[in-house]
């Protein structure tokens, strides 16, 4: 099998809380183009796996590489290719939605900040909210303030934490095209974690399942319906994840 | 890249924040309460002069002792607190934390942003104090800043320090240092005998072993004496040089504070939505999850419903809250009993129960604005609320009688407890023959007076929700000081409204029955009586005329600023 590089390489990724265990070891590797589902029960230790990630925090254990570059070694210049996009988006409350934009571009040093600007804007259709401030736009809109700041920069590797919460029909289908555009025209490596499996069966190649800080499952749909038993004779994603989390101590790997 | 970044950020933030406040001005109430708060300040802190009558090199030494001392309170909660460097917001560990900036970088960043309010407040602290001939306003600013700055950037690196050690003792010696400072203060008032003075007090800082403890610090406040440009830049050396050694240690460490800052940062936004509860953990908040000894009953009144509820809501705190009033009560009775002879005669347990007396003045004015489980919460619920079949009347009334009944039940013991402990003063005896109708008189009066002021501080909040703070959450900002110190106001003279039908009633009814031959106590009482009962009409009779209020209230088209 051809190996593709992997943009996000993960080995050992482990992060304890006193006795917590949020991340357990957890190993693998997504490469340029591909798009990870992370899926797990509320409490499996995704958020967690992604902050360390997007080097928000220091893992306890475990190595992150991130285009090649090691985290712990070289933050500033992993951090300049990745981006992530929290569940719940905090906005600076004195700074309008276009001084965010801004703002993100000052400190990726990009020269063509208004276009970029212009363009995710009238992409994800807050044209008119530019000089709002955040406490005048609506959960989703912050949302959606978050995503543009996130993309100002075409990174390479982006981790999204429930993207899609709070997003209008057309804001959905606009946040899914553009993530399966990223992978998949430019080449970046995208993490996804939703509880949204309609979402994740739609945009993603992979998924990784987790439960308390562990890895039960990795692999395609195709690759995980054909290792378990049990399963009715068409599965859809539900059935696959409530079976894999009804049972957890299943664990399978990619062959 | 980063002081690009960094000013941009800076200039957008407070350009959009005095633009938003001068907004707001617009609106009356904002412009009016803003004037209200300018006036109080002038009028009580800077019109006056607190050094006068002292000599100007003296009021430079207590001025400088002052800001010591302050300094010294400063570094000892900040030995605790991480502080303002390491309580990152959630917006800045989202944004700021996955970008390309180091450690170091994150950590200046807060401390370029702090510097505004430590400016800010050197102004402030110089309107009021550094006006004198004694001070160079501009020195005194600045050295104020200065010290203040030493004192952040200090407690910046003792957090990142203490944030490696997981261990519960590395809150020790912030504790020793924080007790160790009132201690020793109270140390050096008895061996002086007191300070009663300025110059008594400056007396007090030079006192050993406090004076161990404060010269250190004296040293980073002595720019704010300066007379001179070289005075000052002289004494300015030491704590730029303090600034500088731990900024370099700072930069030089590399110490991580990431799970710290998140936690923090997770805490400061429970705060900002909850208020102070934000502060317990989780696990406290499970464990006392069986705090209330009530439950709500599945059958009753509607009224009764959101009585229990609110009774539910309020009794649930965890037993250190619990063991924390006794102490604290433990502590004022043994004082009373046995240091308070020197004020006022009388046996040690009759010192206790007037003692228990000025208590129960406290918890009757103070009560309503600590105990806010009433309309003032559940006014950005009137979603949920307005869709239950309650009428507008029960549902005030239940509200405002959850409040009352477990305040009154706090206060009749007291009363009580104070009724027995009152024997003896000055050879007087009270009996029970005087004590039981003033008692009585007092448990009525307490209930009705109470549900008098809670009413007034709900139909406040239904009437007027722009003026008075709604939700859990945290302080108001500065410009909506103002709608609540008006909000205040109006509830100021809404309660006398109640007051004055009530007094004339019960003054009547008392000379009444003094006329008709009965003693002074029991006409006392009776006259008492029957103002309470006034006033818990006038009470009811308001939350009547407010139904037509409450069915018309339109939680989205009213301009309510909650947390």
């Amino acid at each position: 099998m051809e190996t593709t590089r992997a943009l996000i390489e993960v080995t050992g990724l482990t992060k304890s809380y006193d006795e917590l265990l949020a991340a357990d070891h957890l190993d693998f590797r997504v490469p340029a183009g591909m798009i990870l589902g992370l899926l797990g029960p509320n409490g499996a230790g995704k958020t967690t796996s992604m902050r360390c990630m997007a080097g928000i925090i220091p893992p306890t254990e475990g190595r992150l590489l991130i285009g090649g570059c090691d985290l712990a070694l070289d933050p500033m210049r992993v951090k300049q290719e990745l981006a992530f996009v929290p569940d719940t988006p905090h906005l600076f409350e004195y700074l309008t939605v276009e001084e965010h934009l801004r703002f993100a571009g000052r400190v990726h040093q990009l020269h063509d900040v208004d276009e970029r600007m212009n363009r995710l804007l009238e992409e994800f259709e807050i044209e008119d909210k530019r000089s709002h401030l955040p406490g005048a736009l609506s959960r989703g809109m912050q949302q959606k303030v978050a995503i543009c700041m996130a993309f100002l920069h075409d990174p390479q590797v982006i981790f999204l934490d429930e993207p899609l919460t709070g997003l209008d029909p057309l804001g959905i289908r606009r946040m899914k095209n553009s993530i399966v555009r990223r992978a998949k025209e430019q080449g970046a490596a995208i993490i996804v974690s939703s509880h949204q499996l309609e979402l994740i069966e739609e945009i993603c190649d992979e998924i990784y399942v987790l439960q308390k800080g562990k890895k039960v499952i990795s692999g395609s749909l195709e690759f995980i319906h054909a290792e378990l038993e049990g399963l009715p004779d068409d599965p859809t994603i539900e059935d696959i994840f409530f079976h894999l989390t009804e049972h957890p101590d299943r664990e399978q790997s990619l062959s | 890249m980063f002081i690009n970044a960094c000013l941009y950020y800076l200039h957008c933030t407070s350009r959009n924040r005095v633009l938003g406040m001068l907004r707001r001005m617009r609106q009356p109430k904002y412009l009016i309460g803003m004037l209200a708060i300018a006036a109080y300040v002038y009028v009580f802190f800077i019109r006056n002069s607190f050094l006068e009558n002292v000599s100007p090199s003296e009021q430079r030494q207590i001025a400088v002792a002052g800001v010591a001392l302050m300094g010294l309170l400063q570094i000892s909660t900040a030995w605790i607190m991480p502080g303002r460097g390491l309580a990152f917001r959630e917006s800045e560990v989202q944004f700021l934390f996955p970008r390309p900036f180091s450690r170091f970088q994150l950590l200046m960043f807060k401390w370029v942003v702090g510097q505004f309010p430590l400016l800010f407040s050197g102004f402030i602290i110089g309107l009021i104090f550094g006006r004198t001939s004694a001070f160079t306003f501009t020195f005194f600013v600045l050295g104020f800043w200065l010290s203040q700055t030493a004192i952040t950037t200090h407690a910046l690196l003792y957090g990142l320090c203490r944030s490696q050690f997981k261990s519960k003792l590395r809150l020790v010696p912030g504790i020793a240092f924080l007790a160790a400072v009132p201690i020793l203060a109270v140390f050096a008032w008895i061996s002086i005998g007191g300070a009663q003075t300025l110059p008594e007090f400056l007396a007090l800082t030079e006192t050993k072993p406090l004076s161990y403890l404060l010269d250190p610090v004296k040293i980073l406040a002595a720019p704010i004496a300066a007379q001179s440009l070289f005075e000052f830049l002289q004494a300015a050396l030491i704590p730029i040089g303090v600034i500088l050694i731990h900024l370099v240690v700072i930069r030089w460490s590399n110490l991580p504070f990431e799970d710290d800052a998140l936690a923090l940062a997770a805490k400061i936004q429970e705060v900002r939505r909850s208020g102070l509860r934000g502060l317990r953990s989780k696990k406290t908040l499970v464990l006392a999850k069986p705090g209330s000894p009530w439950q709500l009953a599945p059958i009753g009144r509607d009224w009764q419903a959101l009585v229990w509820k609110n009774v539910i809501s309020i009794t649930r705190f965890s037993k250190q809250t619990i063991l924390r009033i006794a102490g604290v009560t433990f502590i004022l009775a043994y004082v009373l009993s046995t240091r308070g002879g020197d004020f006022w005669g009388g046996t040690g347990t009759t010192r206790i129960g007037f003692g228990l007396l000025a208590v129960i003045g406290y918890v009757t004015l103070l009560g309503p604005a600590l105990i806010r489980v009433d309309l003032r919460i559940d006014i950005p619920h009137f979603d949920v609320l307005k869709s239950m079949p309650i009428r507008a009347r029960s549902l005030i009334f239940g509200e405002v009688m959850g409040t009352v009944i477990v305040l009154w039940v706090v206060q009749a013991t007291v009363i009580v407890i104070a009724a027995i402990f009152i024997t003896e003063e000055e050879g007087q005896r009270f009996g029970w023959d005087v004590k039981a109708p003033l008692t009585a008189a007092a448990l009525i009066a307490l209930f009705s007076f109470d549900f008098a002021l809670l009413t007034c501080e709900n139909l406040i909040a239904l009437w007027m929700p722009g003026f008075v703070r709604l939700g859990r959450g945290a302080k108001p900002s500065l410009d909506q000081m103002g709608p609540y110190i008006l909000g205040a106001l109006v509830k100021l003279n809404v309660l006398v409204v109640f007051l004055l039908p009530a007094g004339l009633v019960g003054t009547a009814v008392g000379f009444l029955c003094k006329y008709l031959g009965l003693p002074p106590i029991p006409s006392v009482s009776i006259g008492i009586a029957a103002g309470s009962v006034i006033l818990a009409w006038a009470g009811f009779a308001a939350i009547q005329l407010s139904e037509a209020r409450y069915n018309r209230f339109d939680i989205t088209s009213e301009r309510i600023g909650t947390e």
